[in-house]
C-alpha cells in the first residue's frame, strides 16, 4: 500500500542547481560585514548561511542571484558581479 | 448575406489565449469582468488593450475575485447586456456558487476556460478536471482544438447562449499553454461578417428594469425546484440543434463548419479514438501514419461536452470494433469522465460488440504526443479481439 | 498525408527574448506562405532560468502541438547551457546547431553534428539590447538562423521586427540581425 502527501521538506536545491539562472553574483565583502544577519533573513531561498558567529555565507550553487541580499545589506557589504 | 471566401481574410498568429480576446471583441461583448490567474491572465489583458485603444466599446469591471467576476457577469446578463468572462482551474472552483447561479438563472453568459490542472499537488499545466467540474450545471460545454477553433467558438458561444430556445451560459474550454501559449494561423473574419451573423442580443421579457422591477432567483418551495431542474435540462437538450444550425450557418458564412463532433476518417476505421482540445492534431497525424501503414484507425473529436452529442457520438462509434477514449480527466472512484459516458452510451444503446478502453492520459501538462497516440492505437488493434468489454488505463504512470 | 516539417528548438535563459524569438520566426514563415506555428514551454518564468521554445514550419497545416522531440534546427542562446543540457541528442541526424559564443565550447569542437556559430551577444550589446545586466539575443540569432535556414529574405524578417518593435526599435533589431546574418560561420 502507497500513500503518497504532496508535502514538502525545506531542502537545499529542491528546484536543482539554481545557480546556473544567475546573472550577476552577490559577493560579501567581510571587512565590511558587520554581522547583522540581515542577507541570511531576506535570502528568499535560504542560500546563505550563518556559522556561531554570525559570519554569512553564500552557498553558490543555490544562489539564484535575485540581488535581495544586497539590496539590504545596511552597510553595503555585498556587490553585484556580473557573472561571466 | 456576405461569404467570407471573397472578401478579406485576415491572418494573424495568435494564441488561443490572444484568439479568444479577438472572439471576444468581434462578438461586441459590452461587460468584461474576470481576475487574473495563470494561463488565462492574456486573454483579459488583450481585451483590457482593446477597450483602452477604443477598439472595442465595452466596460472592464475589476473584481477582487472569480466569484465577484461571476457574478458580474450574472448582473450584466440579468440587465440585458453581453458579458465576458475567462478563468481557470483554482479560478473556476472559487467561482463554483455563481457558475451555477448562472445557468439556473437561465443567463446567457460566455466564458472561456483556460484548462489547467486543479491542486494540490500544484500544477499549471493541461489537464480537464476544471472544467469537467461544471458538467453537471446546466453550462453548456464546448471544447477547442487550435487557436481558430477558440475565435469561432467564442462568436458561435453568443449565438447559442443567446437562443430563446436555450438560454444558457456558455463555457469555451482551450488547453493550458499547449493551446493558450501556442501560436497558430488564425482566420480573422471582418467585423461587417461577425455582425450580420451575430446581431446585439435583443434582451428577454425578464431582464432586469428599473420601471418594471424583478427579482432572480428567490426561494422556491419543494412543489416548484424540480420543474426548474426540469426546465434547465429541456433548454440544453434544445440545445444540440441549436449549436448544429449555429455551427452550420457559420460555415456558410467562414467556410469553416462545426458540429457537436468531428469525424476524422471513421467511415470504415476498426478502432476509433475519442478525444478532445489540443490532443486531437497530434491524433489526426497519428491516424494518417497508422493509414499508411495498413491500419484502419479513426477520430472521433468532442466538441460538445454539454449537452451530451448522443446520437452523433452513436452514428460515428457503432461500426467500430475497439473505442479508445483518450483524456485528461477522471472521476476519482470510478473511471474516466467521458469514457465512462460514451461506454454506457454504446451499452444503453445495444451495441455490446464493442471494446471500450478509458486511456487517462496527460494529466498535470503530462507530455503526449504522435507516438503515444500511435501506442495506444495498435494496443486497442490487439484489444478489439477481445470483443468486448471495459477497461480503464492510466497510460504513461511511473511505476 | 503525413505532413513534413521543418522543425526549430530554442534554448536559453528567462530574459534572453527566446519565446519572442520563435514568435518572430513564425511570423517570418507565415509570411513565405508557409504554416507555422510557435510553442513556448513554461516552467519557472524567471529571469536567467533555462527557457525552451519550439517552431514547426510546412507547407500544410500543422496539427500537432506536442514539442518538438529531434529538431532540425536546435538554437542555443547561451553556451553554459552545455552543463545542462544533452543538446546532440535532441538534434536530427542530419540537423544542425547554431550556437550563441564567441569561441568554439570545447565540447562542440569534435561534434558529429553541423555547428554554427554567431556572436550574439557581443552583436546585440553592441546595440545595446540589454536589459538588467542580459543581453536580449534573439534578433542576432534569427539574422543568423535565416542565413542558416534559407527560410526567407532578410528583408521579411525586417517587416516583421517593423511590427513587432515599431520604427526605431524594428530598426535597432533588425542591424543586429543582419550583422548576424552576416557573421555566422559553420565551423564543422
Amino acid at each position: 500500500m502507497r500513500v503518497i502527501t504532496p508535502i514538502a521538506k525545506p531542502k537545499e536545491g529542491s528546484a536543482g542547481l539554481t545557480g546556473k539562472w544567475r546573472i550577476f553574483k552577490p559577493v560579501i565583502n567581510y571587512s565590511k560585514c558587520n554581522n547583522c544577519g540581515l542577507c541570511w533573513l531576506y535570502c528568499p531561498e535560504a542560500a546563505i548561511t550563518l556559522d556561531g558567529k554570525n559570519v554569512p555565507k553564500i552557498v553558490y550553487e543555490y544562489c539564484k542571484g535575485c540581488g535581495i541580499c544586497a539590496n539590504e545589506c545596511p552597510v553595503r557589504a555585498i556587490d553585484l558581479i556580473k557573472e561571466e | 448575406m456576405i461569404s467570407l471566401r471573397r472578401s478579406k481574410v485576415m491572418k494573424l498568429l495568435l494564441t488561443s489565449n490572444y484568439a479568444a480576446a479577438y472572439g471576444a471583441k468581434l462578438a461586441r461583448v459590452e461587460i468584461v469582468a474576470a481576475y487574473p490567474i495563470t494561463p488565462q491572465t492574456q486573454v483579459v489583458e488583450k481585451l483590457a488593450e482593446f477597450i483602452e485603444g477604443e477598439e472595442l466599446k465595452a466596460t472592464m469591471i475589476r473584481v477582487e475575485s472569480e466569484h465577484s467576476a461571476m457574478a458580474a457577469c450574472i448582473g450584466a446578463a440579468a440587465a440585458g447586456a453581453r458579458p465576458f468572462t475567462a478563468t481557470s482551474s483554482q479560478g473556476l472552483l472559487y467561482m463554483y456558487e455563481m457558475i451555477w447561479w448562472a445557468a439556473g438563472a437561465r443567463l446567457p453568459i460566455v466564458m472561456g476556460v483556460v484548462t489547467r490542472a486543479i491542486a494540490p499537488p500544484w500544477s499549471i499545466w493541461s489537464d480537464h478536471a476544471d472544467i469537467l467540474s461544471i458538467r453537471d450545471s446546466g453550462w453548456i460545454i464546448i471544447f477547442s482544438e487550435s487557436a481558430q477553433e477558440v475565435l469561432d467558438n467564442i462568436i458561435q458561444a453568443y449565438r447559442i447562449a443567446e437562443h430563446k430556445e436555450v438560454l444558457l451560459p456558455v463555457a469555451v474550454g482551450w488547453d493550458a499553454f499547449t493551446s493558450s501559449h501556442t501560436a497558430e494561423p488564425v482566420s480573422l473574419p471582418e467585423q461587417e461578417l461577425v455582425d450580420s451573423f451575430l446581431p446585439p442580443r435583443t434582451p428577454e421579457p425578464f431582464v432586469l428594469d428599473v420601471n418594471e422591477p424583478i427579482s432572480h432567483g428567490n426561494l422556491t418551495y419543494p412543489d416548484e425546484y424540480m420543474e426548474f431542474r426540469f426546465l434547465i435540462n429541456e433548454g440544453l437538450e434544445r440545445a444540440r440543434k441549436v449549436i448544429r444550425e449555429v455551427g452550420k450557418e457559420y460555415g456558410k458564412l467562414t467556410g469553416r463548419e462545426y458540429g457537436l463532433i468531428e469525424e476524422y476518417k471513421c467511415g470504415d476505421a476498426d478502432v476509433i479514438l475519442v478525444t478532445l482540445g489540443s490532443m486531437a492534431g497530434d491524433v489526426k497525424d497519428a491516424v494518417d501514419i497508422l493509414r499508411k501503414e495498413g491500419y484502419h484507425a479513426g477520430l472521433v473529436k468532442l466538441r460538445c461536452l454539454r449537452p451530451f452529442p448522443r446520437e452523433a457520438l452513436l452514428n460515428a462509434l457503432r461500426e467500430a470494433r475497439a473505442v479508445g477514449i483518450v483524456e485528461r480527466s477522471f472521476s476519482m472512484g470510478r473511471g474516466g469522465i467521458i469514457a465512462t459516458e460514451i461506454n454506457s452510451l454504446l451499452r444503453e444503446s445495444g451495441v455490446n460488440d464493442v471494446v471500450t478502453v478509458s486511456y487517462i492520459a496527460g494529466l498535470g501538462g503530462r507530455e503526449i504526443g504522435v507516438n503515444d497516440f500511435i501506442n495506444i492505437f495498435k494496443s486497442l488493434f490487439k484489444k478489439m479481439e477481445r470483443g468486448s468489454g471495459f477497461e480503464v488505463v492510466w497510460y504513461g504512470l511511473r511505476g | 498525408m503525413e505532413t513534413r516539417f521543418l522543425e526549430v528548438k530554442w534554448v536559453g535563459r528567462g530574459g534572453q527574448g527566446i519565446v519572442t524569438a520563435s514568435r518572430l520566426l513564425a511570423e517570418v514563415a507565415l509570411r513565405r506562405g508557409k504554416y507555422a506555428i510557435s510553442i513556448p514551454m513554461f516552467g519557472a518564468e524567471r529571469r536567467g532560468a533555462p527557457v525552451v521554445a519550439y517552431n514547426r514550419i510546412s507547407d500544410e497545416p500543422v496539427r500537432r502541438k506536442g514539442p518538438v522531440r529531434k529538431a532540425d534546427i536546435l538554437v542555443v542562446a547561451d553556451y553554459r547551457l552545455l552543463s545542462m543540457v544533452n543538446f546532440f541528442y535532441e538534434v536530427k541526424e542530419k540537423g544542425l546547431i547554431l550556437f550563441n559564443a564567441d569561441r568554439v565550447p570545447p565540447p562542440l569542437l569534435n561534434a558529429s553534428k553541423k555547428v554554427a556559430l554567431v556572436n550574439a551577444t557581443a552583436i546585440a550589446l553592441k546595440y545595446g539590447l540589454e536589459l538588467s545586466g542580459l543581453a536580449i539575443v534573439n534578433a542576432p540569432l534569427l539574422g543568423a538562423l535565416i542565413k542558416v535556414s534559407s527560410l526567407a529574405p532578410l528583408s521579411t524578417l525586417k517587416e516583421v521586427m517593423k511590427m513587432y518593435w515599431g520604427e526605431e526599435g524594428g530598426r535597432r533589431n533588425f542591424l543586429c540581425a543582419k550583422e548576424a546574418y552576416e557573421e555566422v560561420k559553420y565551423i564543422t
